[in-house]
């Protein structure tokens, strides 16, 4: 019998009542197979909810389940422990379906051993632990309150310093994840590149014109010469410049800022009288008048110090800069309100003068996970936007 | 309907029971699982286009 006729024969069998069977059969035999078909799948998608699959693979038991059976989720004075899906695989039905679609992709990377090397997966941790903070920020960190709930835990059986932190995360309903990365696993290495920076990366410049102002968005150095041999300084990040000649990839650029006439006057402010730092020059570069040409005095009535306008031309690469400082601002106040909020109600950055900003960051800043970069950029940003760069206070 | 009764007289026990094996063993639950599959594929990709999954408590 060929294809096509099996095929007829199959349908026209399908759309006739059956001559043979009867009904009860039918009714019974389909009741059963339903039956055994939905325990399968049960039975499937709980086998692959198991620890013992996911470290089937030996990217998984040879990396991230080696490092949590150091951690309290692995032993610890209860018995209890957490197991790879508790955290990682959501509970909830839908969400479940579609991380175990998800793991096609993984499968993908077993099968062309995306990480089956030490290095690779350490090379691509960072992004791999971002998949899973982005997912846990988003729900809350559900899946951590799956077992733990502010709600029940006894204040009095923490150290002080636990209760310290961990009352006023309680009054806000912060997000297990926002301050307990790295818990269960260990930390991604610092790869060197800011997140902060690599996501202005895109938005960079791809070609300076003469005459337009651009801005720093990531640490830029400064050259005496277009042969950038000599370095004469470092743009600090959000520091505008104007660019005066482009020839491949160095620009020639000017840089309207201010200096304290005190000591050799190597950092070079915005404007007048405030400290919001757009440069640092070497020593020799500062004190050549051929590069940095100092205007008359004027003296601050603040603190008494004598600051002279500058206009500073130099050289740098073309890479590094963005035509709109928006750019900077919208990444900096997302990076505020993230890093803040987690433990207080951040105050407007014009609720503090520019030269207020500097004190009051240092002194918090550490309780952040922002790197050296993404600081500079939010003091920065702060303090360009701060009262008194604001009309309403 | 004589349209198929006329083509298909009187269907076989043995194609009656083959079909019904084949349907009910092979194709449902092979229809099933690409269902559920097909929509967690697509309740992924709204993932990738609105972020991972939002939960207020």
């Amino acid at each position: 019998m060929s294809a096509k006729k099996t095929l007829v024969l199959f349908w026209d069998t399908l759309r006739s009542p059956p001559a043979t069977i009867s009904l009860g059969v039918l009714a019974f035999g389909g009741f059963v197979t339903g039956i055994i078909f939905w325990g399968g799948f049960n039975t499937a998608l709980e086998v692959t909810n198991t620890e013992k699959f996911c470290i089937s693979c030996h990217e998984m038991s040879d990396n991230v389940y080696q490092e949590l059976q150091e951690t309290v989720h692995w032993e610890n004075r209860t018995g209890v422990r957490a197991t790879c899906p508790d955290c990682h695989v959501p509970h909830e039905w839908t969400n479940k379906i579609a991380r175990k679609m998800q793991a096609s992709k993984e499968v993908w990377g077993k099968v062309f051993g995306t990480i089956n090397t030490r290095e690779k997966f350490l090379a691509r941790r960072e992004e791999l632990a971002r998949h899973e903070w982005a997912r846990l920020e988003a729900n809350n960190s559900l899946e951590c309150r799956n077992c733990h709930d502010y709600d029940s835990m006894d204040w009095d059986a923490m150290s002080d310093e636990a209760v310290f932190y961990m009352q006023p995360a309680a009054e806000l309903n912060t997000g297990c994840i926002d301050c307990h990365k790295g818990i269960a696993h260990h930390l991604p290495e610092p790869s060197g590149d800011s997140p902060v920076i690599a996501q202005l990366e895109g938005k960079a410049a791809r070609s300076l014109s003469s005459g337009e102002d651009y801005y720093a968005y990531k640490p830029v150095t400064l050259f005496t010469g277009a042969d950038r041999a000599l370095p004469a300084g470092n743009l600090s990040l959000g520091a505008r410049v104007k660019v005066l000649e482009t020839s491949g990839d160095t620009v020639k650029l000017s840089l309207d800022a201010w200096r304290k006439n005190k000591g050799y006057g190597r950092v070079l402010y915005d404007q007048f009288g405030m400290n919001t730092r757009v440069a640092v020059l070497e020593k020799d570069a500062a004190g050549d008048a051929a590069l940095v040409e100092a205007g008359a005095a004027e003296t601050d009535d603040n603190t008494g110090l004598d600051w002279s306008p500058v206009k500073v031309t130099l050289w740098a690469d073309a890479e590094g800069f963005v035509a709109d400082a928006g750019l900077l601002w919208d990444v900096a106040s997302e990076s505020y309100a993230a890093s803040c909020s987690g433990c207080h109600a951040q105050p407007d950055p014009d609720h503090f003068s520019t030269n207020a900003w500097p004190a009051l960051f240092s002194g918090m800043v550490g309780f952040t996970n922002m790197d050296a970069s993404e600081q500079e950029l939010v003091l920065t940003y702060l303090q360009n936007h701060s009262s008194d760069h604001s009309s309403t206070h | 309907m004589p349209m198929r009764s006329e083509r298909m007289p009187a269907a076989s026990g043995k194609a009656e029971w083959l079909s019904f094996l084949v349907l009910t063993l092979i194709i449902l639950p092979a229809l099933a699982v690409l269902f559920v599959g097909g929509y967690g594929f697509v309740v992924w990709m709204s993932q990738i286009i609105n972020g991972p999954p939002v939960v207020d408590f």
